[in-house]
């Protein structure tokens, strides 16, 4: 069974302007997707579909096979959430936080909210609104992760941490990824992370998927396309090519992403453009994320 | 400096705290007036006084009153100026409340008087009185800046506020007594404060005082320690952990939002509101009165549900059901109604020795032809269901016709009053009305000629007139209690406040939705309350427009209650259709709820 399903989805919060527009993909047990995307472009707005947040204009969403407006605590109660704005009662205690969600999640592993707590130096008397950001959203992966939840949401989860704090907050939900074997949706703007931690990424821009595609084939079987303007070809010609995903004009030449990798970019563009002397390589994920929502502006 | 004052917190949500405050507490002044009116009382001009002073300070202690925010501690603006805002911020939000407060309760006193010809309160004394209230909160609003000047938010406790508030309300009360010119002496007092405070205001406002400063960070060891003490401690199940959840619930709603809105400004009002809805007016007027509060209740719950649902989003991540979020909104107001409710019933029992001891029965001339009439409440009237009203015929065969008015305009039903004394009446037929008005009103009869003899006689023009000033019946027979209505008023009034609180909830909770604006939201609440405001003048329209009168209507409804308690088949009906419709309403609302989308105000 799929852990999430998310079939056309639409959402809009004003009429006439879709957030999402017919929004369509869905996670196997134990994946870890990455959730990429300008600002505005309807990450958090997905992720609240799936926590059953809000709610989908049109279209169907399924969380281990169950409508998450209809069965709101089955669902959650199987769900890590995390999110930059997520924000715990300012005057509660970290103790009585955790004992809030020990008494909440049945299956709350105390050991592992102490070993975190522990390790994050964190006091059970502290108040959350005397924690810095960070630590607050310390507190809110502990727990996330402590009832071992079989899939955890995870948006912009390190927005607005310093890097060591980012950087420790990645290290610690990978390693409880591997001790737990969650499935893993999140979103965030920093594409290393995502490199690093994804093993397959999902592209929105304006509410539409660009890319839906494993890491390893992002960064094998998509190609960087610089293209000199010598040859005639102008960027209708070039996008209208059915591999090619965007193109824009730069500088130096014009630069195109296709969904081939270089050396067929570079036969298809002389074949079926005429076009010759492109470089054409594959590049990093913050590239590749950058060539191809601009190109598509 | 026009700027600084649009942006000033309190300016900015003034209108909601006029209408959390000071409207609410002018109306009820307003609907006092008008019961008092009804029993031919008249009111202190210093309620008004403390009208105001009531609405001021739910506005300091709750209110967003604060020195400067830190945004503007972080632009180039001299402290003074910043200061100088606060000030005028604070003295502008003290104008409206006045402002508000006088203008709805003038607008009160002109009703009353176009309606009946009395002024409810001295109108000479009024201009005098307003200069008092200025000055008092002018000076009020000075010494309350008198701690830690260099601190950018007022550090104001509730105790202070009420102490600093009573103490210039109790010398306002003194110089009002003295003449209009003493109005001077907190004037300038304030000022004096006020610049002694502007000279201490330092270059720059500070977030912390030195000695404000937080404790120091726990060491590993202890951190340790802690979470060994925590692990020990056994995890919290059923009741217990149903308490922590639901006191958690609660507190996110009222002190975990960016709004905070205090359970300690809130749940008073509720219970205030449950008390009136009780018979505790019959310790002054009569408990006909109390059928009018019920928009007054509903508007007062619809202001408290709304707001805290703002701070939804701290607990909508969790696996919690919306149906128990929704219960810890509702049944703690719910308690609170009750509560009042049973305090008003226990206040009148204790008052007992004067609880419904004002006299109800008058003989007064009447207004438009000089005659001598006796009056009788609403509720001692009898019902014409065909508008067919009977004579009233005394033992010895005097005949005359019955007072009556219909129950609106057009209806066929008429109160009628069986003790009317038209011109013609001979004494004796009076004497023999006001002891059948006695029994009816407090079930014993008094004797004829005691009454004749004390009370009344005949003039020269043959009519009969009042001995002495007026009738003294519950004053001259202090045993004497009204006979309580009695019938099924409880859940009628407590079914009629939850169910429109319930509507009302839906019709909002509409606007819960991603994607509506919070002007939307705002707006959709205020027609709400508004239309709450609307129907409590509904009587007050009725009676200019000669289309009902208030008080019939209310004495209708007191009889008719008074008749179902009399069946306890129609009792336990009326019980029935108001649990049956409250709980619909609250299924109703309770399901809309679940469907309800969070959105997280910004912080």
């Amino acid at each position: 069974m799929k852990v999430v399903e998310f079939v056309n989805i639409h959402r809009a919060y004003k009429k006439g302007f879709d957030v999402l527009k017919g929004v369509t993909f869905s996670i196997e047990p134990g994946e870890v997707v990455g959730l990429l995307g300008k600002n505005g472009a309807g990450k958090t707005t997905l992720i609240r579909i799936a926590m059953g947040m809000l709610e989908a204009q049109q279209g169907e969403v399924r969380i281990f096979g169950m409508d998450p407006r209809e069965k709101p605590i089955e669902v959650k109660r199987r769900i890590g959430y995390v999110s930059e704005d997520q924000i715990l009662p300012p005057f509660l205690r970290v103790g009585e936080v955790i004992d809030m969600h020990r008494g909440l999640f049945p299956d709350w592993d105390n050991d592992m909210a102490l070993r975190l707590s522990e390790r994050f130096g964190l006091s059970p008397r502290e108040r959350i609104r005397s924690l810095s950001k960070g630590q607050a959203r310390q507190v809110a992966l502990l727990c996330a992760v402590s009832h071992k939840p079989e899939l955890l949401l995870l948006d912009e989860p390190a927005g607005g941490l310093d890097p060591a704090a980012r950087r420790e907050f990645l290290e610690t939900s990978i390693q409880l990824l591997n001790e737990a074997g969650s499935t893993i949706l999140f979103s965030s703007h920093h594409l290393t992370d995502v490199e690093r931690m994804a093993g397959r990424v999902v592209m929105i821009h304006e509410g539409s998927i660009l890319v839906d595609s494993d890491m390893d084939a992002l960064h094998e079987d998509y190609t960087l396309a610089l293209i000199p303007r010598v040859n005639g070809a102008t960027t209708k010609k070039i996008i209208a090519h059915e591999d090619c995903l965007s193109v824009r004009e730069r500088s130096d030449a014009m630069h195109a992403v296709f969904r081939l990798d270089p050396s067929r970019t570079a036969a298809v563009l002389e074949r079926d453009l005429g076009v010759t002397g492109v470089n054409c390589r594959n590049v990093a994920l913050e590239d590749m994320f950058i060539e191809l929502v601009e190109g598509q502006e | 400096m026009l700027n600084l004052l649009k942006q000033n917190p309190m300016i900015r949500t003034l209108p909601r705290w006029l209408a959390v405050s000071a409207v609410p507490v002018a109306l009820i002044v307003n609907l006092n007036m008008g019961i008092a009116l009804g029993y031919k009382q008249t009111f202190d001009p210093l309620v008004m006084l403390a009208a105001v002073w009531l609405s001021f300070t739910i506005f300091l202690v709750f209110g967003e009153v604060t020195r400067c925010t830190p945004f503007e501690m972080a632009l180039p603006i001299p402290a003074r100026r910043l200061w100088l805002a606060h000030i005028t911020s604070t003295v502008i939000s003290a104008l409206a409340i006045l402002v508000v407060t006088v203008g709805l309760v003038a607008g009160g006193v002109w009703l009353l008087w176009r309606l009946s010809g009395r002024l409810m309160l001295p109108v000479d004394e009024m201009g005098g009185l307003t200069a008092h209230v200025c000055a008092g909160l002018f000076l009020a609003i000075a010494f309350l800046q008198n701690p830690l000047p260099p601190l950018h938010r007022l550090p104001r406790s509730g105790v202070r506020v009420v102490l600093v508030m009573a103490v210039t309300l109790a010398l306002v009360v003194l110089l009002s007594k003295i003449g209009t010119w003493t109005a001077l002496i907190p004037l300038l007092l304030a000022a004096a404060v006020g610049l002694r405070r502007y000279q201490s205001v330092p270059r720059v406002f500070t977030l912390f005082t030195a000695d404000a400063g937080g404790a120091k960070p726990a060491s590993r060891d202890e951190i340790t320690a802690g979470w060994k003490a925590h692990a020990a401690a056994s995890t919290p199940r059923g009741a217990v952990f149903a308490r922590l959840l639901h006191r958690t619930i609660f507190r996110c709603f009222y002190v975990g939002g960016k709004r905070k809105f205090s359970p300690w400004l809130t749940f008073p009002f509720i219970v205030l509101f449950g008390a009136l809805l009780s018979v505790v007016d019959t310790l002054w007027f009569e408990d006909s009165q109390r059928f009018l509060y019920v928009p007054m209740a509903v508007y007062v719950l619809i202001s408290f549900t709304a707001q805290p649902l703002g701070a939804l989003y701290l607990v909508d991540s969790l696996p919690i059901s919306r149906r128990r979020v929704w219960n810890v909104l509702v049944i703690p107001y719910v308690a609170a109604l009750l509560a009042g409710y049973g305090l008003g019933m226990a206040v009148v029992a204790l008052r007992a020795d004067t609880a419904g001891k004002g006299e109800v029965i008058h003989f007064l001339q009447g207004k438009s032809d000089g005659n001598t009439y006796l009056y009788v409440p609403a509720s001692a009237m009898k019902i014409a269901w065909d508008s067919e009203v009977p004579k009233t015929t005394s033992p010895w065969g005097e005949t005359h016709e019955a007072w009556s008015r219909p129950l609106h305009r057009w209806s066929r039903v008429r109160l009628y009053s069986p003790y009317h004394t038209p011109p013609g009446s001979s004494l004796e037929f009076v004497a023999w009305q006001i002891s059948r008005a006695v029994e009816a009103v407090y079930g014993e009869a008094l004797n004829l000629d005691e009454i004749a003899s004390r009370y009344l006689e005949t003039r020269a023009d043959g009519s009969v007139g009042l001995r002495g000033e007026r009738l003294t019946i519950q004053k001259d027979n202090p045993h004497l209690r009204r006979i309580p209505h009695g019938g099924p008023v409880f859940p009628f009034l407590m079914g009629s406040v939850f169910v429109l609180w319930m509507l009302a909830s839906i019709v909002y909770m509409q606007t819960l939705r991603a994607g509506v604006t919070k002007r939307t939201q705002a707006l959709v609440m205020w027609a709400l309350m508004a239309a709450m405001l609307l129907w409590w003048f509904v009587p007050f329209v009725l009676a200019v427009t000669h289309v009902a009168d208030p008080e019939i209507v209310t004495g209708f409804l007191v009889i008719v209650f008074g008749r179902i308690g009399a069946s306890a088949w129609a009792t336990l009906l009326v019980w029935g259709a108001a649990i049956a419709l409250s709980a619909a309403a609250y299924a109703f609302a309770s399901g809309r709820f679940v469907r309800v989308e969070v959105v997280r105000e910004e912080v």
